[in-house]
């Protein structure tokens, strides 16, 4: 069963999209109007398929950085925050929580300046600075909300609210996958615990729950049941599970027809195959020992960030199209107080473990194909907030991209002279959305699922108008 | 620099403080500074909190949406003044106080007049965009859009020929916000290729519409232009379009009438009305309905159905053993009068109703926090479907449990007081998440209601209005202005202008007079406690020193008197080092109170014991009263507006409670008064609602409520769409029955067991699944793939809990108790929801519902993430379910305890492979294998106990597993996770 068309979307939802009217057409004959009406197909198997268009890219690899990277800490300095040091902002910033000051604040950190094309990267992150060159920095990002659930919830589905897929379960629903013994969305996260948002940063929303991401432990067995919970003899599994399928077929024989009996023998003989396959892709002892070392993942404090940059890459390698990334429990981005202190604790962790996925995607020649996305929920405000922090500020932060088409070495958009908010080339998260699914060959506005009534997309672009952002693709944005 | 900054500004704010304020205060030099520290956050963006922007004393003087905050020479008058000496601004959340000397300029500043330097000014940069304005944006506009939105009829009403027309918006509400492109309209609009139209000339170009987003982000324009909107102006036609009479002639919209049973063919299948519309409407199309399924098939279907679990062998064996008539309709009866039939079909609403225990986002796996007492009202919904509670009063009280009774000067409530309050809870379960003070903001209160309108409308309306939140509905007649006159009807309890954060909205299962009488009690039971608590340290004092300084002689000399200082002082007033020494050497030198008996003479160890006994005593006397979620009024009613786009930072004209004019009659404004029915200090508008919902001539509730109950019956919906009636929804597949179906239930009283009774003793329930017993499948197939008019039984999956619930039943584990607190859910490392140790084995029912994360089980099989409602569940396949099946603890858990079962009955150890295969399809699937099968299972059986055997197990267990094998492999088999 490639396609299921379950609602018939009537043309007046199509035609509505583009036009207000309070209109209706009166309801017509049920089996008539199966024939007539326009038909959503909808999939529900993580079979490969084609976008509208040819792909740039074929996987993703999604690094989210909770908690708010501060911006002019990092990617984006702003000297004037020096020159006017403890003064007032004039125009007042939104702050978000208690303690804050109207007091401008410098970076502590110093800046510097690397690769060929000059990009800005404090000390914070000598890794990636690194590796400017084949990065693409969007400074001039900005989103909705200042509370990190709902800045999380924007970042992932472009809408603040819980409900609705995240990107990684829209991928998955527009492409399927191409090996059919991993899921086709993985999430790596720390295994002491979940960040801020915890399943809601891989929820299936309105999609069929097929779509939502699939937790892979660092350790032991890398899927929820992957292993029998009572040790077997050996054969015993492979033995019980031939005797299921005998009596799963001898129940079919006498319902023939019925497609979902059948796709559920599959779904056993995939959760067989998967027991192998996925102890393999996380087997990192074949690696060899150079990458272990560019990943740092001996490290005592790298080592398990760059642990899970490097299964990252093996999942894309295996075959698995959206891999998600998060770094550890809580809000580790999340700097209120003593900046200065606090961030390169998380820096250190994380910096080099990014760096080295670059590298390494390259040197293997992966790079081409697959998106890197480096991004937290928001940025943080050039004002003081408890003693030398700074509070959450979603008119302006900073991103990145590696591979997938996106432009190496370019530095998009810009902020204000104190870094408050975007002000050049402003890029929306719903743009931001769009424009990683267009280097996948998926039109954004064509991308479709029918929920409550309404056709839904995964930048929801009747409501805000999103595009692909040219700017930053070195192939261009598709016309069809 | 373009993004604001003002020079003359920027040397203001920082001269400002050096100048001594010896005349009357200027805005500029003295007002300004203060206002930029303390206030600019909330009301200096460009959609400041409630329209009160405080940049410019132009923007102060012109208040916010409720009227002025400064009246010149009259401080006292002055809201901006008296919230500041009030302390009620900055909202005390943001912990920032203005200091009195800076409120007193305030003081000063007003009663001078309020002066200014630049009084009507336009800044430098405010000129400057609005001659960017025309220099650039203006061509654009006259040549790309005028030819629509120009002239005396503009479209959408929508004038862009001035900046001033352009600022006034549309008819749906403003098109342009200052700073913002990504939420103006227009930009939307031009770049996502709506506008223009097709066919009125080429789409703008990135390049032109960068040069938009860019003007209208560099903002300053806004404040200077005049609209002259008025904000209580009269509805527009977009907000308030007409509802014609086309409109209402929606089938739904329309009162169901009874047809007559039609007459069909197949008479000898027609066991109910039912059977006569859906074997008339089959016979249409040449079709039939398929044979009767078997009683074995039947007696399974009913069980599932109706209990969420299958019957055990002994219930199996009954009713195949009485072959007298109607032996079907008792079993039936039977089933409705079990208490489990409440715990299944409960929870069909509790979907409905979007329940869950916890409050707030519930984002973190290992945190719940629990909504006290809310699982009274799991427990009130099943114990409704128990007594079959009619259906309106189920409803009403949900509704307006609260206003029927004079609950508020009770001296008791009586039992249907407290059951009414309980009731409300149906309103309580939304995501209110305004109990942090930072997230209790006019958006923050208003995302609650937009959430309860979603709920209450597609749960038990069966229509999506969220849509007329922002804009009048594009599929259904529902006007923008009856959104919010119906969101209005809710707004004496939610009152966004007085809000009752979740942690402040507390009742008691018992009254208030009784809760103060409990207070009273209590505090004279702590007195007491407190006397005993003194005289137990009084008598133990001398000990408890000796005992320290012992404990204290083994600490080095060096910081003794540092640490009895530190452990003497209370908790509170420690400094940093003494809290530290506490910490780290505290545990050394603690003294118990074991030890204090210990040590103590014959008489005061007596005497200790005595004291100890007597705290017992009392402690027991004290009584803690149990909150519940309930909800009801609160004093005053708020103006409520309509939000433009939704938003509560575009107010609109204010509307009155109403309800949805399609569903009034024409000429009837449909506007609600406070029902006459209401009881003591309330405001009876939600009873309105409640009794409109359940006249019986609503044209939708019954029809929703049958739809949903043949929903879980059929597997689809009469209509497919249980939430959406209206003209996007699925037009129905039989209205005749639908309509018949719901005025019989009306008719009925609204009673749901006598709905499950019509439908299941219908021949179109009990019919086979098989196609093959269809007489005519291939025909069927072709005329009918998707089975729409039921030419076989639908084979359906079990749900979540059903699934469940029958491993547990299988296993013998199975608790099916009633009522109580929700079962604890553990977070285990790995990320798995799993069920405390205590009351594990409850029905699914029971466990802890939470928002997000739900027991992992449950999940896997598409139990929902509350949202808002859930009418509907989509059943997915996917391999972590086979996983689950195959791999964990609680499925081969169950299959192990079943295969003991099946060795401790009277066949016990010694049966042979055959019986065992009996007893295991006999427990699992209520059936007898058939040959076949027993020699496939007694095969299998013989493989594993090998395979046992091989790897050393002893003789019984290698049998016992493997057993526990087969009976693991039927219940992850199709057959056991379809109803047939």
């Amino acid at each position: 069963m490639e396609h299921r068309v379950i609602r018939r979307i009537a043309r007046r939802e199509l035609l509505a999209l583009t036009s207000v009217s309070l209109g209706r057409i009166a309801a017509s004959h049920l089996l008539a109007e199966t024939s007539h009406a326009a038909q959503v197909p909808i999939h529900n198997n993580l079979r490969a398929r084609q976008g509208h268009f040819p792909a740039r890219a074929k996987a993703v690899i999604q690094l989210v950085q909770n908690g708010g990277p501060s911006q002019m800490d990092l990617f984006d300095p702003k000297p004037a925050l020096a020159q006017h040091a403890g003064r007032p902002h004039p125009d007042g910033v939104e702050i978000h929580q208690p303690g804050n000051k109207n007091v401008l604040l410098p970076s502590p950190f110093k800046f510097g300046r690397h690769g060929e094309c000059g990009m800005d990267v404090s000390e914070m992150l000598p890794h990636q600075a690194g590796i400017v060159d084949k990065l693409c920095f969007v400074r001039s990002m900005h989103t909705e909300h200042n509370n990190h659930l709902e800045g999380l919830n924007m970042l992932l589905t472009c809408k603040i609210f819980p409900g609705r897929p995240v990107m990684g379960a829209w991928i998955s629903y527009a492409l399927g996958t191409e090996n059919q013994n991993l899921p086709a969305y993985v999430v790596l996260r720390d295994p002491k615990g979940y960040t801020i948002g915890g399943k809601q940063l891989w929820a299936n929303g309105f999609l069929p729950a097929l779509y939502q991401g699939v937790e892979f432990n660092m350790s032991g067995s890398p899927v929820h049941h992957l292993q029998p919970a009572r040790q077997l003899p050996p054969g015993v599994q492979e033995r019980a599970l031939n005797y299921l399928a005998r009596i799963n077929r001898l129940h079919l024989d006498e319902r023939q027809g019925e497609s979902e009996l059948e796709s559920r023998i599959e779904n056993f003989e995939l959760a067989a195959r998967m027991q192998v396959e996925a102890m393999d892709v996380l087997d990192v002892e074949s690696e060899s020992p150079a990458t272990k070392k560019l990943y740092g993942i001996d490290d005592p404090v790298r080592g398990a960030y760059g642990l899970r940059c490097l299964m990252a890459r093996r999942l894309v390698e295996a075959g698995v199209r959206f891999v998600q990334v998060t770094t550890k429990p809580g809000q580790p981005w999340d700097h209120h107080n003593k900046l200065k202190q606090s961030m390169p604790g998380i820096a250190t962790e994380t910096d080099q473990g990014a760096a080295a996925l670059v590298r390494d995607l390259e040197q293997r020649g992966m790079l081409d194909e697959t998106i890197v996305m480096w991004a937290g929920e928001f940025g943080r405000l050039p004002t003081t907030q408890g003693d030398g922090g700074r509070d959450h500020n979603r008119n302006a932060f900073t991103i990145w991209f590696a591979g997938g088409g996106f432009r190496p070495g370019l530095a998009y958009g810009r902020t204000d002279d104190f870094g408050y908010k975007s002000v050049e080339d402003r890029v929306s998260v719903p743009d931001m959305i769009a424009t990683v699914l267009h280097q996948l060959g998926l039109d954004h506005r064509k991308t479709l699922y029918p929920h409550a009534g309404r056709l839904e997309t995964p930048s929801d672009v009747t409501v805000t108008g999103a595009r692909v952002v040219g700017g930053l693709l070195s192939n261009g944005v598709h016309t069809a | 620099m373009r993004a604001g900054l003002p020079a003359g500004l920027l040397a203001a704010a920082l001269s400002a403080a050096a100048q001594p304020a010896t005349q009357d205060p200027v805005f500029e030099k003295d007002v300004q500074p203060i206002l930029s520290m303390y206030c600019l956050t909330c009301h200096g963006k460009s959609s400041p909190e409630q329209g009160v922007d405080l940049r410019t004393a132009q923007a102060v003087l012109r208040g916010g949406f409720n009227g002025a905050v400064v009246v010149k020479g009259d401080p006292e008058q002055s809201l901006l003044y008296q919230k500041l000496v009030q302390g009620k601004m900055p909202p005390p959340a943001f912990k920032s106080k203005v200091p009195d000397a800076d409120v007193e300029e305030i003081r000063r500043w007003i009663a001078a007049g309020a002066p200014s330097e630049v009084e009507r000014a336009v800044p430098e940069e405010a000129r400057l965009q609005i001659a960017r304005f025309e220099r650039e944006i203006q061509p654009l506009l006259r040549e790309r859009c005028i030819a629509c939105h120009g002239g005396t009829a503009p479209q959408a009403d929508l004038d862009l020929r001035s900046l001033a027309s352009m600022l006034r918006g549309s008819r749906n509400g403003p098109v342009v916000l200052e700073g913002f492109s990504e939420k103006s309209v227009i930009v939307r609009q031009l770049s996502s290729g709506v506008m223009p139209p097709e066919g009125a000339g080429e789409s703008l170009s990135e390049g032109e519409i960068e040069l938009i987003r860019d003007w209208i982000d560099g903002g300053s324009f806004a404040d200077y232009v005049d609209t002259g909107i008025p904000l209580d102006r009269d509805f527009t036609v977009a907000e308030a379009p007409p509802v014609t009479e086309s409109d209402r002639s929606h089938w739904a919209f329309r009162p169901p009438a009874a047809a007559r049973p039609p007459k069909v063919r197949a008479r000898d299948r027609v066991r109910t009305p039912v059977d006569s519309f859906v074997i008339s409407r089959l016979e249409g199309e040449g079709l039939s309905i398929a044979q009767d399924a078997s009683r074995q098939a039947l007696m399974r279907r009913a069980y599932l159905d109706l209990w969420g679990v299958p019957p055990t062998p002994a219930e199996a064996a009954e009713f195949l053993a009485d072959t007298r008539p109607g032996a079907y309709e008792r079993l039936i009866d039977r089933l409705l009068e079990s208490h489990r039939y409440g715990q299944r079909w409960g929870r069909f609403w509790l979907d409905a109703a979007g329940y869950v225990d916890t409050k707030g986002k519930d984002f973190q796996a290992d945190t719940v926090s629990l909504a006290p007492g809310m699982w009274r009202y799991r427990d009130y919904v099943i114990s409704a479907f128990n007594q079959d509670k009619p259906w309106n009063r189920f409803l009403l009280e949900q509704l307006a449990g609260d206003e029927i009774h004079d609950w508020r000067n009770a001296d008791q409530y009586t039992p249907r007081m407290l059951e009414g309050l309980i009731a409300t809870g149906y309103l309580r379960t939304v995501l209110d998440a305004t109990d942090e003070d930072i997230s209790d903001r006019p958006a923050d209160r208003y995302d609650t209601l937009f959430a309860l309108i979603d709920k209450v409308s597609r749960s038990s309306l069966g229509l999506t209005l969220s849509c007329a939140r922002c804009h009048s509905h594009k599929f259904d007649p529902i006007p923008q202005r009856d959104y919010y006159r119906f969101l209005a009807l809710l707004t004496a309890a939610y009152n966004p202008s007085a809000w009752i954060q979740p942690k402040h909205r507390r009742l008691y299962t018992v009254s208030q007079a009784e809760k103060e009488r409990i207070d009273a009690h209590n505090r004279t039971v702590d007195d007491e406690l407190k006397k005993l608590r003194a005289r137990q340290a009084e008598i133990g004092e001398p000990y408890r020193s000796a005992i320290l300084e012992g404990k204290l002689a083994e600490v080095p000399e060096a910081i003794r008197a540092d640490l009895r200082d530190a452990v003497g002082a209370l908790p509170k007033d420690r400094t940093e080092v003494q809290k530290y020494l506490v910490t780290k050497l505290g545990p050394l030198v603690e003294v118990g109170d074991a030890e204090v008996l210990e040590k103590a003479s014959a008489e005061d160890r007596r005497l200790l014991e005595e004291v100890r006994s007597d705290i017992a005593t009392w402690k027991g006397y004290r009584n803690e009263p149990k909150q519940i979620q309930a909800l009801w009024d609160g004093a005053g009613l708020p103006t409520i507006r309509l939000l433009q786009r939704g938003s509560v930072e575009s107010p609109g004209p204010a509307v009155k409670p109403g309800f949805l004019s399609v569903l009034c009659p024409a000429g009837d404004d449909c506007l609600a008064a406070p029902s006459p029915n209401r009881v003591g200090d309330t405001k009876g508008y939600r009873l309105a609602l409640a009794e409109w919902l359940t006249d019986p001539e609503h044209p939708l509730t019954a029809r929703v409520v049958v739809n949903r109950v043949w929903q879980h019956h059929f597997g689809t919906g009469i209509v497919e769409t249980p939430d959406n009636f209206g003209s996007n929804g699925s037009p129905p597949s039989h209205p005749e029955l639908l309509d018949w179906l719901a005025v019989d239930f009306v008719r009925g009283g609204w009673k749901l067991k006598r709905l499950h009774r019509t439908i299941m003793l219908s021949s179109a329930y009990r019919q086979s699944s098989r196609r093959t017993d269809n007489a005519s499948p291939e025909r069927a197939s072709d005329r009918d793939p998707g089975n729409k008019l039921l030419w076989r039984m639908p084979l359906r999956r079990l749900d979540a809990e059903a699934l469940r619930d029958s491993i547990l039943s299988v296993g013998g584990q199975l608790d099916d108790s009633l009522d109580g607190p929700p079962v604890a859910l553990d977070a285990r490392p790995d990320g798995m929801q799993v069920e405390a140790e205590e009351g594990a084995n409850r029905r699914s029912v029971y466990l802890t519902a939470r928002r997000t994360w739900p027991l992992t089980f449950l999940s896997t099989f598409d139990f929902p993430s509350i949202d808002t409602t859930c009418t509907r569940r989509a059943p997915s396949s996917t391999p972590v379910q086979s996983l689950s099946l195959m791999n964990s603890e609680f499925v081969s858990g169950n299959a192990a305890a079943a295969a003991r079962r099946i060795l401790d009955t009277r066949a016990g150890r010694d049966a042979d492979l055959e019986t065992l295969a009996r007893s295991a399809y006999g427990l699992v699937l209520s059936r007898a294998p058939t040959d076949e099968e027993i020699l496939l299972a007694a095969d299998h059986l013989e493989g594993q106990r090998q395979l046992h055997a091989r790897a050393n197990a002893a003789e019984a267990d290698a049998l016992s597993r493997s057993l526990a094998s087969l009976v693991h492999m039927l219940v992850s088999s199709n057959e056991f996770l379809y109803v047939d």
